[in-house]
């Protein structure tokens, strides 16, 4: 009952809906990351051909690294500070402070802290994952993708796409059938994982981590340092992937896209009960 | 009515004696209904609580009565007390200004003179 | 019905290493008014975050309507309402868009008493909460934790940012909801003849703990300063050991205590050879003399 009369108004409330522009400051950041992460596939794939985009192009080039820092870096910058009361007290900022009264207005109210949370973590990854999203829907229309994988990758690329038309256009690009919608559904749900999992640290963190002193603002951005850290290790060679990450996850959800959509969508279902949870535990000071 | 809620005394004891003194003075007279503890306490702005504790007070002095649901009443017969217990009502006005006369450094002597020149001038009006 | 709708038996909280509240025994009465009062640092907001379930005791336990706060459920919230010492309301929203998503929260929400104190406090619904001063803000949180129907009110410095006019207001109403509804008010507050005004009983705190918890009538019936003068052979023997302030010269003592009765004191008086006399005082002395380091005077 709480859940159903609550979460619509809750979630009216989070997006600011009726209250007037609560995300004009960030405005302009917003509309440039969602140009960003969403028209800049589509140009780097069709761009520089003329009828097929190619997608080894796209791996090569090392857009998709960049893309996910920026996916990566904003969810960091974001969403442990705005969905964790307790972290945004390690900042002693002015704002911040408005922030945490305003959790401690909606805690002592008879608002149901669980549908609370889920208002704010559906309203941040809409917002988050909006251009991916839309990018899927979109996908159908445009002109299947091509590969032109050298001999080790071929055999992979035969298995992911049963289909595969080797030699379309020249002899070493092979089309890829609805390797569009593969293509930005794979974005979407690796870009979701990467919510739910650091959203699940926020929260896990958020009643560990006590103290307002400057290092403890290590532990939220920690995910967003490991991972530039293996990054650059990769790039020096100091240690080395035995898979192209970017390419062999690609493929092996071409392999079983509805199997790992089910396993997200579970994984989902529990890391977000868990942290409603932990949430509803938490301590506003 | 006044009373000052930043006094030493408190204000169940203010009122309390304010009303007694105006039962006993007349203007409020035997048979009259007292307002009830909640007009009081909104038109004085207290606590509905020290009405109603003080209102008990009076009661357990006798002089007012409460009439199951028609409300409180100020009580016949105030007027045959017996000397006892007048002694006992006027004690604490007395004790204050014994205090007071003390606290002046006044004489006993000239504290009953004051007091004999009030007496006179009341049976002068 | 247990009596006392807050209840909390030994409750010890630390924050940032620090002891602030230290076994805590906090009773207050169903019904009354409650004046809660300390220093900055005393522990008080503390404690009033302890009882909304903004955190947790380290030790001890809380009741609160018979519910332990850490175990609130959305309907054990409805009827404690708070406003709470820092109170911040969404600035983006409109004064009604507020107040119909906070009425969403609650099946008995009170319109009308809403409408009457915006209309009170002069508040225009269409404003945005950003365009309202601080003491209208104020103002609107009180009007929000009322139209809950509270049967607890829970106020932590209401009256900060309001002035003298508003100020009788808002006490004014917090007396009208006793009269209407016997609602329980625990009200914290650093403006002591606000206190005085409304409040039935009084909780000092200081040092965590809690140094007096009674009626405010009994309080300013009992707790008296003195003044011993005249002493025949001087002040040099006079002691008193249970008083809250004691200051002594050669030819004087000063001394806060209880006087329970005043054949007592003459007693005293007799013993040591010297007269008296009693100062009373009012809460906000009351209230010096107790938190006040104790002052031993030579």
């Amino acid at each position: 009952m709480k859940m159903a009369t609550q979460f619509w108004p809750m979630m009216k409330h989070e997006m600011g809906l009726g209250q007037g522009a609560r995300m004009v400051g960030p405005a302009s950041a917003i509309v440039s990351y969602c140009f960003f992460l969403g028209v800049f596939p589509w140009v780097s794939l069709y761009g520089n051909y003329t009828a097929h985009g190619n997608i080894t192009a796209m791996f090569e080039v090392g857009f998709l690294p960049i893309m996910a820092f920026l996916f990566l870096g904003g969810l960091t910058l974001w969403v442990p500070w705005e969905a964790v009361p307790a972290l945004s007290q390690l900042l002693q900022l002015p704002d911040q402070a408005q922030d945490t009264g305003r959790w401690e207005f909606l805690f002592t109210r008879a608002a149901d802290r669980r549908t609370l949370f889920r208002a704010r973590a559906v309203t941040f990854y809409l917002i988050a994952a909006a251009p991916l999203l839309c990018n899927v829907v979109i996908s159908p229309f445009f002109p299947d993708l091509v590969a032109s994988p050298d001999l080790a990758m071929e055999w992979k690329y035969r298995l992911a796409f049963p289909g595969f038309n080797p030699g379309i256009t020249s002899p070493h690009q092979v089309g890829l059938p609805h390797g569009a919608i593969l293509f930005t559904a794979w974005l979407a749900l690796l870009a979701t994982f990467v919510f739910i999992t650091l959203q699940s640290y926020a929260v896990w963190i958020a009643r560990r981590v006590k103290g307002n002193s400057w290092w403890t603002l290590i532990f939220p951005a920690a995910p967003l340092l490991a991972v530039t850290l293996v990054f650059i290790l990769v790039q020096k060679r100091m240690i080395h992937l035995p898979f192209n990450f970017f390419e062999d996850s690609f493929l092996f959800f071409a392999t079983h896209p509805f199997t790992l959509t089910l396993a997200l969508a579970g994984l989902i279902f529990v890391l977000q009960k868990w942290c409603e949870q932990q949430f509803s535990r938490l301590e506003i000071d | 009515m006044h009373l000052n809620p930043n006094s030493g005394m408190p204000i169940y004891r203010q009122l309390f004696q304010q009303l007694r003194q105006r039962i006993g003075s007349g203007q409020l007279a035997v048979g009259d209904q007292m307002p009830s503890v909640r007009e009081l306490s909104a038109e004085l702005k207290i606590n509905l609580l020290t009405v109603a504790k003080v209102y008990q007070l009076l009661e357990n002095e006798g002089l007012v009565e409460t009439r199951r649901g028609l409300g409180t009443f100020v009580k016949a017969g105030n007027e045959t007390k017996s000397a006892g217990e007048k002694r006992k009502l006027i004690a604490d006005a007395v004790t204050q200004v014994v205090a007071e006369a003390q606290h002046l450094g006044l004489t006993e002597e000239e504290v009953s003179k004051l007091i004999h020149q009030r007496f006179e001038e009341m049976k002068k009006d | 019905m247990n009596p006392y709708i807050i209840e909390t038996n030994n409750v010890t909280r630390s924050m940032g290493g620090t002891v602030v509240v230290r076994d805590l025994n906090l009773r207050v009465k169903r019904g009354s008014i409650y004046g809660f009062l300390g220093r900055n640092g005393a522990g008080k907001t503390t404690t009033i975050k302890m009882l909304v379930g903004l955190i947790w005791p380290d030790a001890g336990t809380i009741r609160v309507n018979g519910v332990e706060p850490s175990q609130f459920t959305v309907e054990d919230r409805w009827k404690i309402g708070y406003v709470s010492e820092r109170q911040i309301l969404n600035p983006f929203m409109k004064v009604e868009a507020l107040l119909r998503f906070t009425s969403s929260f609650y099946p008995e929400w009170d319109a009308a008493v809403c409408e009457r104190l915006l209309q009170r406090f002069g508040i225009d619904r269409s404003k945005r909460v950003r365009a309202l001063s601080m003491g209208m803000a104020r103002q609107l949180a009180f009007i929000l934790a009322m139209g809950q129907k509270p049967d607890l009110l829970i106020l932590d410095e209401p009256a900060a940012n309001l002035d003298v006019v508003a100020r009788r207001e808002f006490l004014d109403e917090i007396l009208g909801m006793l009269r209407e509804r016997e609602t329980t008010v625990l009200l914290s507050s650093h403006i002591l003849s606000d206190i005085e005004r409304v409040a039935d009983e009084i909780g000092i705190m200081a040092q965590g703990q809690l140094r007096v918890s009674e009626s405010l009538d009994q309080l300013k019936e009992t707790v008296k300063k003195v003044r011993f003068y005249n002493f025949i052979k001087g002040s040099n023997g006079f002691a008193l050991p249970e008083a809250f302030q004691f200051s002594k010269t050669s030819s004087e003592v000063a001394a806060t205590f209880r006087v329970n009765d005043e054949n007592s004191l003459q007693k005293l008086a007799a013993t040591h050879g010297c007269q008296y006399e009693i100062i009373p005082l009012n809460l906000e002395d009351i209230f010096v003399e107790m938190v006040r380091e104790p002052k031993e005077a030579a």
